[in-house]
């Protein structure tokens, strides 16, 4: 096992792709993370150059008030910085579905399966490789979003947040939901190994069938609870709070510790269907 | 090759394919196929387009599944085998690469799953002439090269059997030879190789042993030498007094058939064995042609309408 990860590190280094995709997510939360922090930074300077707005305690400790979050140290910060996994989670995504598909578009795979035959341990390799990776990519993706933001709330006024506990834990929870989003990829690249097909389903899912279906509860039906099930939900729930909860989009979330076992469940269930389906197959 | 060659020989490095059928839908791709493959030697695998070499191999390899039958290597199948790559070496038509990579870092991928040292991936480099693109990007290199490059990680576990598919495939002149010597100075280590080949002239010069497939079946099996044999000197012969000649060939016990012009086709002696035997008994000859059949004719022959289905 040792031994064929440190094939399947060498092979993601030996290739362009990993900066190519670490400098897209990269660019995509900067400007993002820029934008905001200078918006909220603004809201919360409005804010609470009124005390009489955030002195109400009826307004700001309503338990569904979207805005609370201002009210707390760092808090317009800690939404800034929530960005990079609430956005990026599609890039870690993608860096352990390519991992997959890369081996059968170039048919690569051949020779991984002459090397390593037992093809259990060549797809548990992927998987436990993928979570340095994605770990590697949060590291990657919150630099970018935390850097540009930190200075626009200071130059704004506002607090960066990095005095609070709650900030910290932020950036390693989020770490967590990386690193799991990496994995996931590998499940998600073993089911559809067709390559273009992978990118058209994970940017489909992320960016449009997932915020849809997670608007659900809020637009239609608040009993269907099954949305926080989602792995976007469950990885939101593992950073603790979200962008997308600005929006009120979200019904209720899971505790982080169960939002976790949800996510690596999706990857062990993609990995597992995509194990059945196409990696114990005959190679052609 | 001596790096590691010590452990490459656990495995004695019998091959044997016993009553293979491998069902693509509706095509029977290979069928109840059995042979043995013996080290030491080089065995030619053969047969034309579509007769199975490369679904075989890829059988063997574990990278298909059998509908029946097994391929085993000293009685273990390939996917019983732990670091087969060590024992096993294989490079099958085609063989890919991402075309981003060098030729160095596509070996060094593999090494820590072969189980190789880095140090053993420069060694296969200089030993298939790619030291000097080594850090070249394999989308750039010509077919001759990709095939090389096929070779090296074929051999980087210094295996004590190998695979090779087609592996003369656009090859130069001198990389043709140099795969030659290469082959043989391996089966002269006691190695077992396999090469599989439409062409038996291609591979003639290399082959101790033959097995030859058509439409998935095994047609032949020998060493080449036996099949040398079955290509009989012909000689076409016709004289100006056809009785006399008849008689000739009777006496001396050679069987004759009589062409549609009047001739003799004679089997067994060469034409100037004929002609010869027609001197000292006086007979003017009007004919004496050689008509021996070729090695390649012979394999034309077994493997007839074997073709492409
Ligand atoms: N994955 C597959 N699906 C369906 N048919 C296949 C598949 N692989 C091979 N075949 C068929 O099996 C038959 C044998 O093919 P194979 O590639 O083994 O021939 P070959 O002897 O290697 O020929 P060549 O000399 O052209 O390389 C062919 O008819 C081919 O079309
Ligand atoms: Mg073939």
């Amino acid at each position: 096992m040792i031994a064929a990860l440190k094939s399947e590190y060498r092979k993601l280094f030996s290739t362009r792709m990993w900066w190519v995709l670490m400098l897209c997510a990269a660019g995509y939360l900067a400007l993002n993370a820029a934008l905001m922090a200078g918006a909220l930074g603004f809201t919360e300077n409005v804010l609470t150059s009124d005390p009489e707005l955030l002195s109400d305690p009826e307004t700001m400790a309503a338990q569904d008030n979207p805005f609370a979050f201002l009210g707390e140290e760092g808090g317009a910060a800690r939404m800034v910085y929530s960005m990079a996994g609430s956005f990026a989670y599609v890039f870690p995504l993608l860096i352990g579905a390519l991992s997959v598909t890369q081996e059968y578009r170039h048919k690569t795979i051949t020779q991984t399966f002459l090397a390593e035959p037992r093809r259990q341990v060549v797809l548990g390799a992927k998987l436990i490789a993928a979570l340095p990776m994605g770990l590697a990519y949060g590291i990657g993706c919150l630099a970018a979003t935390v850097l540009p933001a930190a200075v626009l709330l200071a130059v704004t006024g506002s607090d960066p947040g990095f005095g609070a506990a709650a900030t910290w834990a932020l950036f390693g929870r989020s770490l967590v939901n990386f690193a799991i989003w990496a994995a996931v990829g590998v499940g998600l690249g073993a089911l559809i190994k067709n390559q273009v097909a992978l990118i058209v389903v994970a940017l489909a899912e992320t960016q449009a069938l997932e915020p849809m279906l997670r608007a659900v509860p809020t637009l239609i039906n608040r009993d269907w609870a099954w949305t926080k099930f989602l792995p976007g939900a469950a990885g939101d729930a593992i950073q603790g709070g979200s962008f997308y909860d600005i929006m009120s989009f979200d019904g209720d979330s899971l505790p982080g510790g169960w939002a976790v076992l949800v996510l690596v469940g999706w990857a062990a269930a993609l990995a597992a269907l995509g194990y059945a389906a196409n990696l114990r197959r005959d190679v052609s | 090759m001596a790096a590691g060659s010590t452990a490459s020989h656990r495995l004695e490095g019998v091959i044997e394919v016993s009553s293979l059928t491998k069902r693509f839908g509706s095509l029977t791709a290979v069928e109840d196929l059995s042979f043995k493959v013996q080290p030491g030697r080089v065995t030619g695998f053969l047969g034309p387009n579509g007769a199975g070499k490369t679904t075989t191999l890829r059988l063997a390899l574990a990278l298909i599944r059998p509908t029946q039958g097994s391929v085993t290597f000293d009685g273990r199948r390939y996917q019983a085998i732990r670091q087969p790559a060590h024992h096993i070496g294989a490079a099958l038509e085609a063989a890919s690469f991402h075309p981003g990579r060098t030729a160095l870092q596509h070996l060094k991928m593999l090494a820590p799953e072969v189980g190789v040292s880095d140090q053993r991936c420069l060694e296969v480099l200089e030993l298939v002439g790619l030291t000097q693109d080594a850090k070249r990007r394999v989308g750039q290199f010509s077919m001759g090269m990709r095939g090389r490059l096929g070779v090296a990680v074929a051999l980087l576990g210094d295996p004590g059997i190998l695979l090779l598919d087609e592996p003369t495939n656009g090859l130069d002149p001198e990389g043709i030879s140099w795969m030659r010597a290469l082959l043989r100075a391996m089966a002269a280590q006691g190695r077992t190789i396999l090469i599989s080949s439409h062409l038996l002239s291609e591979v003639e010069n290399t082959v101790d042993d033959v097995v030859i497939i058509a439409k998935g079946r095994l047609v032949h099996h020998s060493p080449l030498a036996d099949m040398r044999a079955m290509a009989q000197p012909k000689t076409v012969v016709a004289a100006s007094d056809p009785p006399a000649l008849a008689t000739l060939a009777q006496s001396r016990g050679w069987p004759a058939a009589p062409a549609p012009d009047g001739s003799l086709i004679i089997t067994g002696p060469s034409a100037a064995e004929v002609g010869a035997a027609a001197f000292a008994a006086g007979l003017q000859l009007t004919q004496l042609a050689s008509q021996t059949v070729g090695l390649e004719q012979i394999f034309f022959q077994l493997t007839q309408g074997g073709g492409l289905r």
